[in-house]
């Protein structure tokens, strides 16, 4: 193994660039048109909506072969700002448009958008359409308009409700809609009685500073009877079936506002429980579950294996974390990733983490993404919030027999990694540690770290990064 | 019958045992089109040269136990993040891009999803965030589009952009 680690006690800084985990060699040349079309239109599949674009300017061969796949096509989307738009499209492309996004900032009311648009491109021919937040609908009109949309994939939706309007019939059912994604979550049950076929449906909820509003809110929000009988009415004699999945957004419009919050939806540890019962059984899948309700009930989640299956990651705290505890990768065969962001209110990171308890060390992969030491004023983190972060390294590097690969990215210089860092030191407790990458901006006071890391190289873990 | 041999298209012989190679719906339907009966009968692979066919079944022997695998729906926007690559693959497929598109070709020849998948997952990694100029380069492909077509593409790109 070619040795790119160096370690200087002069502080100088290391660059390692061979730090892309799965980055390809380079490669002299290799013919593009050796490949069968049948294996490029496969390719595609992997490919978003921004790739694919570019990918139509490439060359002329590339064009045909996206404007010629149907999926291809679907995953570009076109957004449309107003009415006028909608005309246009239409006259200057010969391509059969079937993704639309209409423009957060829209000023033609959207029904009226929205009916210009199927007159124009045909109901029956959009496949995914997506609205901003602005564009509101009231439930009356939404009935309306996608009766005539038999053939929609994907639908992206906000709804205002008015009182009056809880006992509207549903006149349609949507049969082909595979993707729901619906604000607020207090008519999830209506849109539910649309839609016997989701493959997934993303809730956004609401989250509250306190308990007690977030538990008003809940008593509005009847989530949880709609899925029930959802998911007992589709899967009632289904075992496994994998097929369908919830996942739980939070609104975080004040984007400044990082304190913790409390979920709208899924307030109490019952219900978390509740929801692992229906959907754990047969086998659907729970995103985004808030890991502040949680921790706490994963100690008994942990003892049945089917109910705890249910949860396929969690958001924690007030930042981006997820946890990915998918079942059948528990036996270490696939990747399981911890992925935890560390900011200025650490505390709650440390406390919500170590309190995980993960059946049977399943974790393969933990990345760490540390950003700042600093709250919002620029106070540094308390020793409380500094306990936090050591706490969390304690429990995230104990002894973890799966463990393939760990990094650890430092977005901004943290000096109270200097110490917790050397924590990290007993590399001995991964016996199956593959890859270690470490992205630092500073080394000093990490000394021990770094040897450990030169040390381990040494014995053959692949390490890289950039320090 | 455990084994069967594989000729690749250099003419070279690789034993292998059935149960490792199953993987592949062509030599399974070879197998039984042609009716192989004992260890010294051959399978031809006029389409594989011997050190891509030695990759294929280094990949096929680590898969050999997987379960068959469940096809993700496009439209499931978070189960796309469980294609994430496992650190075998991920090492495995660390390889010279001609050698990666011989791999794709062969496991396209030879019907093995999950090789083809893995290929195509990692082309399609290469091309992400890359511009039209940038895939150009990688791929050698050159720039036939003609300057209306350019800036027909062009526009229509430009609807695609949340301005």
């Amino acid at each position: 193994m070619g040795s790119f680690f160096e370690f200087n006690v002069e502080l100088e800084p290391i660059r390692v660039t061979n730090f892309v985990v799965f980055k390809m060699a380079s490669s002299g040349s290799c013919d593009w048109n050796s490949m069968p079309e049948l294996v490029k239109i496969y390719l595609l599949k992997y490919l978003d909506g921004e790739s694919i674009v570019q990918l139509r300017s490439v060359s002329s061969e590339m064009c045909r072969l996206v404007t010629n796949s149907r999926a291809a096509v679907e995953k570009i989307q076109i957004c449309i700002k107003e009415i006028g738009d909608i005309a246009k499209i239409k006259d200057d492309s010969t391509t059969r448009w079937t993704n639309f996004r209409i423009a957060s900032k829209i000023t033609d009311h959207p029904r009226n958008l929205l009916t210009t648009l199927l007159k124009t491109f045909g109901a029956g021919k959009i496949k995914r359409i997506g609205f901003g937040f602005r564009a509101e609908f009231e439930i009356r009109e939404l009935n309306e308009i996608f009766s005539s949309m038999r053939n929609l994939k994907v639908l992206r939706v906000y709804v205002t409700r008015k009182v009056g309007e809880l006992e509207i019939g549903v006149s349609t059912r949507l049969e082909n809609l595979r993707v729901l994604e619906i604000k607020p979550s207090c008519v999830v049950g209506e849109f539910l009685k649309w839609a016997p076929n989701l493959r997934w449906l993303a809730i956004w909820t609401e989250e509250f500073r306190r308990i007690s509003m977030a538990t008003r809110y809940r008593r509005h929000t009847p989530v949880l009877p709609a899925l029930e009988d959802y998911l007992t009415a589709r899967f009632q004699n289904s075992r496994n079936t994998g097929k369908f999945s919830i996942e739980f957004k939070q609104t975080n419009e004040n984007g400044v506002d990082k304190r913790r919050k409390f979920c709208g939806v899924l307030t109490s540890i019952e219900e978390i429980l509740h929801l692992c019962r229906i959907c754990g059984p047969v086998g659907v899948g729970i995103f985004g579950v808030k890991a502040g309700s949680f921790w706490p009930a994963s100690s008994n989640l942990c003892k049945d294996d089917a109910l705890f299956g249910a949860i396929e990651s969690m958001t924690v705290g007030d930042w981006d974390r997820d946890q990915y505890f998918p079942p059948q990768y528990r036996e270490g065969a696939k990747p399981v990733r911890y992925f935890v962001k560390l900011g200025a209110h650490m505390a709650e990171a440390g406390w919500d983490v170590w309190k995980i308890k993960l059946p049977r060390d399943i974790l393969t992969e933990i990345v760490v993404r540390v950003d700042r030491a600093r709250n919002e004023k620029g106070d540094w983190a308390t020793q409380q919030q500094f306990n936090g972060m050591e706490i969390f390294f304690r429990e995230v590097f104990h002894e973890r027999e799966n463990l393939r690969r760990f990094e650890l990215v430092e977005e901004n210089y943290v000096e109270e990694l200097d110490e917790v860092l050397n924590l990290v030191g007993n590399f001995d407790l991964f016996p199956n540690l593959e890859e270690v990458c470490v992205t630092m901006k500073w080394t000093g006071g990490r000394e021990m770290f770094l040897e450990r890391l030169k040390k381990l190289e040494m014995k053959g873990v692949r390490v890289s990064g950039r320090f | 019958m455990p084994f069967v041999n594989l000729e690749s298209s250099d003419g070279d012989l690789v034993k292998v045992d059935v149960d490792v190679i199953k993987c592949s719906v062509t030599i399974n339907a070879l197998i039984e089109h042609l009716g192989l009966e004992d260890d010294n009968e051959v399978v031809p692979l006029q389409n594989v040269g011997t050190e891509t066919l030695h990759k294929v079944l280094a990949w096929a022997k680590h898969h050999k136990d997987d379960l068959p695998s469940v096809d993700d729906d496009e439209d499931d926007p978070p189960r796309e993040r469980r294609t994430d690559i496992t650190t075998w693959d991920a090492n495995f497929i660390k390889m010279e891009q001609i050698q990666l598109f011989d791999l794709i070709l062969a496991a396209n020849y030879l019907d093995i999803s999950g090789l083809l998948d893995l290929g195509c997952k990692i082309v399609a990694d290469m091309i992400k965030g890359k511009t039209a100029d940038e895939i150009r380069t990688m791929f050698n492909i050159v720039n036939d589009l003609t300057p209306q077509e350019q800036e027909q593409i062009r526009k229509e790109n430009e609807w695609c952009e949340e301005k």
